[in-house]
């Protein structure tokens, strides 16, 4: 069975974990609990016969109390930059952690993860301002981590692939 | 430590294991209950770390192999991470370790305690920071759509446009003047914000804000040519009411064609947002060995320090050679000893001002000047009265009557800079130049202090290329066997002529290098060249010794001995052809590393000269107990030799009796007239070096230097 290490990065308060809860428990809680350090959970994923196990790294928020870790992507095949649509300055600050994974781990996959979208387009930013940034990535997902739209998705992309 | 005995009584909870082999461990002691949740019980006593058991644990075993290895710091922790064990959630830390006697373990202690104080911790302070994330957002909202109203129809703000009675009842405020200053448009909050009468004018209220700021003309020409914004936070003062936190942006509008036609003011109060991060500051900010504030806090602290817009001085102590102690004591003793010294720090300051650490060796003080024991001059004195506190011999559990060597670099607000980066860039620079001061290591910045950086920073770049482009050149300096009157050995002296045509004295660039650390590979760059030189003289049978001279950099650094055995070997070179020259002052730093060194070089058979004897401070045990060839006597003391019956010459006399005690050969340097060289004669000195037989000069003609002197009769 293929095995791939897959990371969750983004500033505070985006959703990682919420994201991983969702996927891995189909649960969603709407109370923000920060998470500290790491916890890795597994999830096997099946897909025209072949059984991918992912090992997903859910990581504390990247802000002034948490630095970067670089030794945290060592060995992961793709990476997920999530960002909170709700709040412009998530898409600054991840697309500097974008920059630090991409140095630490020049070959994994970049996914970027647009989350909360539940929530009301708020005003301060809109999609076209991504434009600039897709090229970097692998891939561009909307989620929710409330609602579960996408969330399988997004996972089953860095498990697959697009085929 | 019994730490079964502190695992029963429940003061630590953890797993010290020691690595087998491979993924195998070894559990010493009892093992905690938890052990077997996250690693695969092997056999009595070991376990196998494995990524089925826990992933995190098995990624970390690469980066502890490193550490037992040798390859790292003897020290690494792995971080905090979250283990499901059954129904519960289990929070673990771990690190690997490697004791000085080279012991390998591997400790996993449950950390439970530290998790929640730090969750909870951290909970609030990142709810404050979504806050203010959020009142940046919405600087960053009215910032783009008024840029593109503005940017698309320059009139539409004159007219009651619903986008002007929107922004007009926001509770952020907005300021628009022209790009030449007049005033466009502003709404209430902005007036409420910085106006405490309806007749105060706004956009001067912005001019005194942009001058508080230090955001002169030469910062705003810069934001409208990069068509990008300013943002930060001023503590305002010029309002009515209390002063206030405000969070600004400005913002130019520049249209596709570059023309600049207004300037974008956004403001919001953020108060109650610094007055949470202040509550939370202690708690999230204090350095856990000290109790200090750590960086991020005094960052802040000289932040708001700056904003009362009263002199201070920041200071800044460095303790050298911490590394070595770490070393030499261990990290538990290094830790008590760094909490020694920020106990005497914050004593020594008191009520004068704020101490922190910002780095694991360096500590950060913030002097209040309005205080007569660190006004104007009274700060270098109170300087040179740390210093002396923190050079005091330190007792504690682990060590006992160990001393500092301390190094302080000082800089004053606001004559040396204004804002905090600049203040913390130019007390870096000052304490740079104290660790390279060896007099007394307390170091002031001045505007002299800058440029002789600057200038120094391009001779160290100048440098840098000369060394990798091959612009410096070997010379030598011949050295005649008194006795015999023939060549037998010859100092290297590196030459180095810049691409503009520039000789460059060595006593220039050698401080340089050994400085910023060139001296590394340029003293790599002279061992190769003088092997090089050396399999040559070789094939032109020029039989003679060639001496090379050694920092203490390169003393300290372990490669360098390798360095001379790889060329040694590369350039088939006997080893007794080469010498190797050290100062007394590399003697005096390095005693333990140059011992070391020196046995090495012997044992190669590499000759061992001390150069400038005389001149520095080294006891004459140094001579007994190291692995010595031969003194240098300094020219200093040759100078006056031969003409009287002076302190000189008993001195060389004294030198020369003393050498032939220990057995060991004397050359003395700088003989320039027939008299040095005859007393030298008279008196048995070995060799002699100076311009009387040669100045320094190139390989090629020394060679034919060397056969003519040779042929003489």
């Amino acid at each position: 069975m293929i095995q791939k290490k897959i990371c969750m990065l983004g500033p505070t308060g985006v959703g990682k974990t919420s994201l991983v809860k969702q996927y891995v428990e189909g649960i969603f809680s709407e109370k923000y609990l920060t998470s500290i350090g790491v916890k890795i959970d597994k999830k096997q994923v099946e897909r025209n016969g072949s059984t991918v196990q992912l090992m997903l790294w859910d990581m504390e928020g990247i802000d002034r109390y948490c630095g970067f870790n670089p030794r945290y992507l060592r060995g992961a095949s793709s990476f997920f930059i999530i960002v909170d649509q709700t709040r412009y300055q998530s898409l600054v600050e991840g697309i500097e952690v974008y920059q630090l994974a991409r140095e630490a781990n020049p070959k994994a996959h970049a996914v970027l993860v647009v989350n909360k979208v539940d929530l009301p387009a708020t005003s301060h930013w809109s999609r076209s301002e991504l434009e600039p940034y897709e090229n970097h990535f692998a891939n561009v997902f909307y989620t929710s981590a409330k609602t579960g739209e996408s969330v399988e998705d997004m996972f089953e992309f860095v498990a697959f692939g697009e085929s | 430590m019994d730490v079964s005995l502190l695992r029963k009584l429940g003061v630590i909870d953890c797993a010290v294991l020691q690595p087998d082999s491979g993924n195998r461990f070894r559990v010493q002691g009892d093992a905690p209950v938890w052990l077997t949740e996250i690693a695969e019980p092997y056999a009595t006593n070991s376990v196998l770390i494995t990524d089925e058991a826990s992933p995190y644990l098995a990624d970390f075993l690469i980066d502890a192999e490193a550490v037992w290895a040798g390859k790292n710091d003897n020290y690494l922790t792995a971080g905090m991470w979250e283990e499901q064990i059954k129904d519960e959630a289990l929070h673990f830390d771990a690190t690997a370790t490697k004791t000085a006697e080279g012991s390998a373990y591997l400790i996993v202690q449950n950390v439970e305690k530290a998790f929640k104080k730090q969750q909870s911790v951290l909970q609030s302070a990142r709810e404050v920071l979504l806050e203010h994330d959020e009142i940046v957002g919405e600087h960053e909202y009215i910032k783009q759509r008024l840029t593109h109203v503005l940017a698309s129809n320059k009139q539409q703000l004159l007219d009651p446009a619903p986008i002007h009675q929107t922004i007009y009842h926001l509770e952020t405020g907005v300021v628009v003047t022209r790009a030449d200053g007049p005033l466009l448009f502003e709404n209430e909050s902005a007036k409420m914000l910085l106006c405490s009468a309806q007749k105060e004018d706004t956009t001067a209220q912005i001019h005194g804000m942009l001058t508080e700021l230090n955001l002169n003309q030469q910062i705003t020409d810069d934001l409208v040519k990069r068509k990008t914004s300013w943002q930060g936070e001023l503590f305002w003062h010029n309002n009515a009411s209390a002063p206030v936190w405000l969070q600004l942006t400005v913002h130019p509008v520049v249209d596709e064609a570059n023309n600049h036609s207004h300037w974008i003011y956004v403001l919001s109060e953020i108060s109650a947002f610094k007055q949470n991060e202040a509550a939370l500051l202690p708690q999230t900010s204090t350095d856990s060995l000290t109790q200090l504030p750590n960086r991020h806090y005094f960052t802040v602290q000289l932040r708001r320090t700056i904003a009362q817009k009263t002199p201070f001085y920041l200071i800044y102590v460095d303790v050298k050679g911490f590394k070595h102690i770490n070393n030499l004591h261990g990290y538990k003793a290094g830790d008590e000893i760094l909490g020694a010294v920020a106990a005497r720090l914050t004593k020594a300051v008191g009520e004068l001002g704020f101490v922190a650490r910002i780095a694991s060796n360096e500590f950060a003080l913030i002097l209040n000047i309005k205080n007569k024991a660190v006004a104007n001059d009274n700060a270098l004195i109170f300087a040179e009265a740390l210093q002396s506190t923190l050079r005091q011999p330190y007792d504690t559990s682990l060590v006992q009557g160990l001393t500092l060597d301390v190094c302080i670099g000082l800089v004053r607000y606001p004559e040396h800079a204004m804002s905090a980066d600049e203040l913390m860039r130019n007390c870096d620079l000052a304490l740079y130049y104290a660790k390279y001061r060896l007099d007394n290591a307390i170091c002031a910045f001045s505007d002299e202090l800058k440029r002789h950086s600057e200038e120094r920073y391009k001779l160290e770049e100048s440098l840098r290329r000369a060394i990798e482009n091959g612009e410096l050149e070997v010379y030598l300096q011949p050295i005649i066997d008194l006795k015999a009157n023939r060549v037998v050995k010859c100092e290297a002296l590196a030459r180095w002529q810049h691409a503009d045509g520039e000789f460059i004295s060595p006593e220039v660039f050698i401080p340089v290098a050994e400085q910023t650390g060139l001296i590394i590979p340029f003293g790599n760059w002279l061992i190769d060249e003088v092997c090089k030189i050396l399999q040559r003289f070789k094939q032109q049978a020029v039989d003679v010794r060639v001496a090379i001279n050694v920092s203490a950099r390169q003393v300290s650094d372990q490669d360098t001995i390798d360095y001379i055995i790889s060329s040694i070997e590369s350039y088939q070179v006997n080893p007794k052809q080469l010498s190797v020259e050290l100062t007394e002052s590399v003697l005096v730093h390095s005693y333990e590393s140059v011992s070391a060194l020196l046995v090495k070089l012997r044992q190669l058979g590499v000759i061992v000269s001390i150069d400038d004897f005389g001149t520095g401070f080294s006891s004459l045990s140094y001579l007994k107990h190291l692995s010595i060839d031969e003194l240098k006597v300094d020219k200093s003391f040759i100078q006056d030799v031969g003409i009287n019956n002076n302190e000189d010459s008993a001195i060389v006399l004294a030198i020369l009796g003393l050498a032939k005690s220990l057995n060991l050969q004397v050359i003395a340097e700088g003989v320039e007239t027939a008299d040095q060289h005859q007393f030298l004669i008279d008196n048995n000195c070995d060799c002699a070096q100076g311009f009387l037989y040669s100045k320094p000069m190139t390989v090629a003609a020394f060679s034919s230097w060397y056969k003519d002197y040779a042929s003489q009769p």
